[in-house]
């Protein structure tokens, strides 16, 4: 393992004075499930260390306006068992109420789950497609991202080295805007999803008012499958339909080979659950 | 459920159910691993490892290593003194001295990948890590074989250029099998020529983990005179102090091993791999040192268990008569001799009646690690090219597959197809009780929904169980407990197994025997805890001490009444005259006297045990497969298994339930992922999957006891022989629901679609010829 030096500001602003000086040679620290593994195998090798933990505060999950507002430090486990947010946003609970074990989902943040930049949270796909924002702070000011915008590459983020996640914003989720997000698990239960899928949808008298869908895991960042939504919209919500249209995911997605599976057993199975989750959201019986 | 063969004897402790007595600890934390191990001047031990499956060292200089601050030894293949070609028995292995020499460290050639090739002592793990770092290493890569095929191939490259094969036609050189071992009974092309119907197929595996939780380790400490003391986490610390004795050229009686709990074994922990490093370290160094693998050399240095090819072929005649089956059974041992491939041949046909049979085993190296035990080493693997075998043939013959192995199960008195002669067994009982499970007779039930797909299967196991030496100390406290110190390393309830059956004899209650784990300078030779042997053995250890209490215990009454121990009987635990209706007093006020009757009183029990009597397990699987993923999901499972008596039932339950676990995560998930180069890409748990208790039913289980008649109370190994058949009963299950017969593991989900779609993989299309429809008309 690497030496490195470890700071613990007691605050966001001395938080980013540290990442302002030493940049990218840092690491930020908040639930520690994924980085302390990183760092033990020398997947990484930072010279600094900021962790939060004597950050006060950070971990609300409030709705100020239109908006539902997680600060960074909020656990996996506080999104999965909010009322707000079950009221809010009942498919961001359910995607995080998926997530690994509820070990992990105590001890993970949200903030951490999304600047990691691993294609592979299961998260990341409903924020997508609930078109969720971040809050990015450095000494020098605040911007606000996508999450769309967010995903250069595998674990390659738009997050620059002086920079914070601070805050997550996500739209409320329309009442009749039906949602899921399906995990595809080849191995066990407890494993990394081989393919996610978020879905929302809208019927009305039959046809497809609106529909979103975002995938997760099958390339190297998350991505929102437009073309699956536009050759949706307006269509009849039936069996063929959703079909025809959740096949266009098979020259969107991007996937490895890997002990989970091939790419091309991968993209096949993107195509399946991408159509699953559609039925889902429908109404469409099998 | 517990189905007994005979009245059952009236126990009071036997059978019942007591709270382990280490549970407290291991609950709470406080219980000792290896990695707990601290003490003033430790020094963290790091190896070097090769990144080549097969190369030959050209250059090794550890000089700046050597001068790092912070470091204090470094060694190499150099420092161990290359060792005569010696069989030491490590329990449920043998293994070749000059081969392990070389195993715990390279000398000019590393034939692995994860091969040690040097080792550091240093302040701390960080420093250790950063100056392997500073080891300069030059490699000249070796062509790899990595497969049974390409090894045994003509002029394939040598994993081990002074390898000397046993084959049939006598000793053999410049070859990769190590050993050819064949049996052959009868007339096998005269018993095929009788069939009615054949059926032949090969079988491919993929090598497995144990996938214990706990990694190896081992702390070393040399003391002033010369005498070694080392921690472990071992399955056999004599077993440990003798080889690391033999490596060190020094007297067993210099060496102290003090195994520590251990976090799972399987199998996995009988070989070394860290103590003697550990030893020469601390020796260089002058101060004691600790080594702990990580996981990744866990998988890429440590033994699973062998993949290869099984081909079986079976033949019966139309009214469901075995009339011949042979077999051939081809295993990776890794890099060094000694695959269980002679265990699988045994194992292969046991089951079975055979009036003809051949056995042809193979053990052949390979460039992967060596291989070790992995309960019932080398039987999962031939059951499951067996049992799907058979599986055929009685669905050929439109026979129910249990009827089918009920009307050809061996009996007592039948010859094993390796030669020796089943004594009492319950293959029949196992058999007769699946049929009647509750399980075997529910419905299978109709699929939950419209894409996927339900099957049934069903299939046999067998392993032999061990005997060997245990030993076992027991002393009598005034206030009527009892200390036992024994030999054997606690894995799966052992403490409690063993002190359960000394307080039967003693008749005081399992909480009031206190067992403590010795250690090879505190108690009598004892072997692994493997073979599934210690409530057998160590057990009857135990019953033999408890045994000599209780003659001293009588001696102790006689004198405190006066008269002659010919006249007291001992009966639940109260010793009393046979003349006398007053003269009554129980262990405990015996116990309380013993001062004024002479004082302290122990009694040791050592045995060398033989006729462990194996152990059938037969298991029914029921599946639901999705057909638009191939994702098998298990919805129920019955482990049927003749026990001889469950001395802790919970235990012998949880046993079961273990061996079918991983037994399912062998058929479903489990692999190493190669590349051709030789280097494993899934050496960590996040990418090696195992079962969790979200992917299991609960598994049921049916004891069936039928007393081993070497064992005062009838005890029979219950341990490995779960792991058997849960492969095999997976296979035959798929078949069932999609007319599928798979022939390599694992069955993943991409595996299965493929076979769906297309019957490309597997032997898929020849055997598609009925569906699982029909067939499931049985029920």
């Amino acid at each position: 393992m690497h030496d490195f030096e470890l700071h613990a500001p007691d605050s966001i602003h001395e938080a980013v004075e540290i990442l302002a000086e030493h940049g990218g040679s840092t690491r930020v620290l908040a639930g520690g499930t994924a980085l302390t593994t990183m760092v033990k195998q020398s997947l990484v090798r930072p010279d600094h260390i900021v962790s939060l933990h004597r950050v006060p505060g950070w971990s609300h999950v409030a709705r100020l306006g239109p908006e539902i507002n997680i600060g960074m430090l909020a656990t996996h486990r506080a999104i999965e068992t909010s009322p707000l947010i079950r009221e809010h946003a009942p498919l961001l609970a359910d995607t995080y109420a998926q997530v690994a074990t509820v070990r992990i989902r105590s001890m993970a943040t949200v903030g951490g789950g999304i600047a990691h930049g691993d294609p592979a949270q299961d998260p990341l796909p409903t924020l997508l497609a609930l078109n969720a924002r971040v809050r990015l702070l450095s000494a020098t000011g605040e911007r606000q991202v996508p999450v769309g915008d967010l995903f250069r590459d595998f674990f390659d983020t738009d997050i620059g080295p002086d920079e914070l996640l601070i805050e997550v914003q996500v739209p409320a989720q329309p009442h009749d805007l039906e949602g899921v997000y399906l995990k595809f698990l080849p191995r066990s239960e407890d494993d990394y999803a081989t393919v996610g899928v978020a879905a929302l949808a809208r019927v009305e008298r039959g046809r497809f008012q609106e529909a979103r869908v975002a995938l997760g895991a099958v390339g190297p960042v998350p991505l929102r499958a437009t073309a699956v939504e536009q050759a949706l919209q307006g269509r009849k919500a039936d069996a063929a339909t959703v079909r025809k249209a959740a096949e266009l995911v098979g020259d969107l997605v991007d996937p490895v080979d890997d002990a989970r599976g091939s790419a091309d057993y991968k993209r096949d199975m993107a195509v399946v659950f991408t159509r699953r989750a559609l039925e889902q959201v429908a109404g469409i019986p099998r | 459920m517990t189905i007994t063969e005979k009245p059952q004897q009236q126990y009071k402790v036997i059978g019942t159910r007591p709270i382990r007595h280490d549970g407290l600890e291991k609950v709470t934390g406080r219980a000792v691993y290896g990695a707990d191990v601290k003490f003033p001047g430790l020094l963290w031990g790091a190896v070097l490892r090769s990144p080549h499956a097969h190369a030959r060292i050209k250059k090794l200089d550890v000089s700046k290593a050597a001068k790092m601050p912070g470091v204090f030894a470094v060694m190499t293949g150099a420092d161990l003194v290359d060792l005569e070609s010696k069989l030491v028995d490590m329990g449920e292995e043998i293994d070749n001295l000059a081969y392990t020499t070389k195993k715990l460290m390279a000398d000019d050639k590393v034939v692995y990948k994860g091969h040690p090739v040097a080792a550091v002592a240093a302040v701390d793990l960080n420093t250790a890590q950063e100056a392997l770092k500073l080891i300069a290493v030059a490699y000249e890569p070796l062509p790899v074989v990595l497969t049974v095929e390409e090894a045994m191939a003509p002029g394939a490259p040598l994993v081990l250029d002074d390898l000397v094969g046993e084959h049939l036609t006598g000793e053999a050189r410049n070859t990769n099998i190590a050993k050819h071992t064949r049996y052959e009974f009868g007339d096998t092309a005269k018993g095929f020529a009788r069939a009615a119907v054949t059926v032949e197929r090969t079988f491919k595996l993929t090598m497995v983990h144990q996938g214990y939780i706990e990694p190896q380790n081992a702390t070393a400490q040399w003391n002033q005179d010369g005498k070694l003391t080392v921690w472990t986490s071992t399955q056999g610390a004599f077993n440990v102090r003798d080889a690391v004795a033999s490596i060190l050229k020094m007297p067993e009686s210099n060496i102290r091993v003090i195994p520590l709990e251990i976090g799972g074994g399987f199998g996995g922990k009988i070989p070394i791999y860290l103590e003697p490093v550990a030893a020469v370290l601390a020796r260089k160094a002058g101060r004691p040192v600790k080594l702990v693998m990580d996981r990744k050399s866990v998988f890429e240095a440590t033994g699973p268990t062998p993949g290869g090819t099984i081909r079986v072929k079976v033949g019966a005649d139309s009214a469901g008569n075995i009339t011949a089956a042979e077999a051939d059974l081809r295993y990776e041992a890794g890099a060094y001799p000694g695959s269980p491939v002679g265990a699988g041949a045994q194992c292969i046909f046991a089951p079975y009646r055979l009036p003809n049979s051949r056995i042809d085993a193979y053990d052949v190296v390979v460039n992967k690690p060596k291989t070790a035990a992995y309960r019932a080493p080398g039987a999962t693997q031939a059951a499951f090219a067996m049992e799907s075998v058979v599986d055929e043939v009685a669905e050929r013959l439109g026979i129910d597959p249990l009827e089918f192995r009920l009307r050809n199960a061996s009996r007592e008195g039948d010859r094993r197809a390796d030669g020796p002669i089943f004594p009492r067994i319950g293959n029949v009982q196992v058999l007769q009780a699946a049929k009647r499970s509750a399980q075997w007779n529910a419905p299978l039930g109709a699929p939950s929904a419209p894409h996927k797909k339900r099957g049934r299967g069903v299939a046999n196991g067998f392993w032999f169980n061990g005997g060997m030496k245990s030993s076992c100390n027991l002393a009598v406290n005034k206030d009527g407990t009892v200390a036992m110190v024994e030999g054997s390393v606690d894995i799966g309830g052992t403490r409690a197994s063993i002190a359960m059956q000394a307080a039967e004899v003693l008749g005081i209650p399992a909480e009031d025997v206190h067992p403590t784990v010795g250690d090879t300078d505190t108690v009598g030779q004892t072997d692994v805890t493997g073979g599934s042997r210690t409530t057998f053995a160590t057990g009857y250890a135990a019953y033999l001490a408890a045994t000599n209490v209780v003659k001293q215990m009588m001696g102790r009454a006689a004198k405190l009444w006066e008269i002659d121990e010919s006249g007291i009987e001992f009966k639940d635990g109260t010793f009393f005259s046979k003349s006398d209706p007053e003269l009554r007093l129980t262990f405990k006020q015996v116990a309380e006297k013993l001062d004024e009757t002479g004082g302290p009183l122990s009694a040791t029990g050592t045995v060398n045990m033989r006729g462990a009597g194996g152990a059938f397990s037969t298991q029914i699987a029921d599946v639901e497969v999705d057909t638009e993923t191939g994702k098998v999901d298990v919805l129920r499972w019955t482990v049927v298994q003749d026990v001889g008596k469950a001395i802790h039932p919970a235990y012998v339950e949880g046993q079961m339930q273990g061996g079918a676990a991983q037994g399912i995560g062998w058929a479903l998930n489990e692999e190493y992922f190669w590349d051709d180069k030789g280097n494993m890409h899934n050496s960590s748990f996040l990418d090696y999957r195992m079962p969790t208790a979200l992917d299991l039913p609960k598994i049921e289980t049916v004891l069936v006891e039928v007393p081993n008649p070497n064992h005062p109370y009838g005890v029979r190994g219950v341990g490995e022989a779960p792991i058997v058949a849960p492969v095999a009963a997976i296979a035959n299950a798929l078949r069932d629901a999609l007319g599928t017969r798979f022939t390599e593991t694992p069955m993943k989900p991409s595996r299965v679609l493929a076979a769906i779609k297309g019957g490309t993989l597997d032997g898929a299309a020849t055997a598609a010829s009925s569906n699982g429809a029909s067939r499931r008309g049985r029920r």
